[in-house]
């Protein structure tokens, strides 16, 4: 039997990179913020989202997709807060990719919106591979899980526009070094904003919130 | 437990390149994988079967994974080192600094597929623009 060879060169994830790409275009043309957040499981996304949400509720839109492979729990609490919100089930997979965020969108339903906050799944490897779409992606680390995470976990370091230090409050507690955090963080991705924050007690959650704010707003004006 | 998804994502590329091409069958599939991109291979080879089961344009198929070295410059004393080997920390100077030179390849290479015509047999590699 002849065998043919077809040559095709093609990055896995092309097809992903491209409906990210029409995603993110559809989002800026109707003024809606995509924020992917991402973390570890346990480093307290919802609290801080609830957080987020109580600062800006009053400025802005907000619409939550929360992502788990299973349950409704976090849905639920963000619900409560009186925001949109509409759970996604991964089905075991452990990330998001383009079509699924598409999914959840169309199901929250966009408009009216300024700001989405989408809750990847808890997991520093596999959500960093793929592009939903978002404008701005957030990295959540909490004090307890250590500073030696960017050592571990590079690509997720490096695709980020903000890391979020989370949990400062019991910072006594842990051999976290913030200084040694931050220079491999930078190292890794120079143009990352940082902010250390406790979401529990409110400590310098303002800054957090007032960069999101103003990125929204640049997002919707440019 | 991401190959399974990334591995989806590769296929579909591949089903939509063979329905532009009007393919209709395949023998085999080729990808290359970098080995700093956190796939492992092995799992590839495992979920391929289980992953086109259901999927007639690759049940029972072939997969072929050529793994691509993951090597660095590194930044302090130039040393070419492969950095999965040496867990990201050159092996002459100790420095982490670096400069990826490969291994973050993640790419659908190529399909093989079987011709019925004997003088069809060519390998079509030098005629990109064709397909």
């Amino acid at each position: 039997m002849a065998v043919k060879i077809f040559e095709i060169k093609k990055s896995v994830y092309e097809n992903n990179d491209r409906e990210a790409e029409i995603l993110r275009g559809e989002l800026k043309s109707k003024g809606v913020f995509l924020l992917n957040v991402m973390s570890a499981p346990g480093s307290g996304k919802t609290t801080l989202l609830l957080r987020t949400i109580e600062a800006l509720k009053e400025q802005l839109n907000i619409g939550v997709i929360e992502a788990d492979i299973d349950s409704a729990v976090d849905a639920e609490k963000v619900a409560k807060t009186g925001v949109r919100t509409v759970q996604l089930h991964t089905g075991g997979m452990c990330h998001l990719d383009a079509g699924m965020v598409r999914q959840g969108l169309d199901n929250l339903g966009i408009d009216g919106l300024d700001l989405v906050i989408l809750e990847n799944v808890g997991n520093l490897v596999c959500p960093a591979e793929f592009d939903t779409g978002a404008s701005k992606q957030m990295m959540l680390l909490s004090v307890p899980e250590g500073d030696d995470k960017p050592l571990k976990y590079p690509l997720m370091f490096s695709e980020v526009d903000a890391l979020v230090v989370s949990k400062i409050d019991c910072q006594d507690y842990f051999d976290f070094d913030a200084d040694a955090l931050k220079d491999r963080a930078k190292k890794l991705n120079s143009a990352v904003e940082i902010f250390e924050l406790s979401a529990k007690t409110g400590q310098n959650v303002a800054q957090w919130t007032d960069w999101l704010h103003r990125e929204v707003m640049n997002w919707k004006e440019a | 437990m991401h190959e399974v998804g990334v591995l989806k994502h590769a296929l579909e590329t591949v089903e939509a390149f063979a329905q532009a091409n009007n393919i209709a069958q395949i023998a085999k599939v080729v990808l290359e994988v970098g080995e700093l991109t956190g796939i492992i291979p092995t799992m590839f080879d495992t979920f391929y079967p289980i992953l086109t089961e259901d999927w007639p344009l690759f049940k029972g198929t072939q997969l072929e994974v050529i793994i691509r070295p993951g090597r660095g410059l590194c930044s302090g004393c130039r040393n070419m080192y492969n950095v999965f080997k040496h867990e990201g920390a050159c092996p002459a100077c100790k420095s982490r600094d670096k400069t990826i030179v490969s291994g973050m390849e993640l790419l659908i290479k190529e399909i093989v597929i079987e011709s019925g015509d004997e003088h069809g047999g060519e390998n079509l590699r030098d005629q990109e623009e064709c397909v």
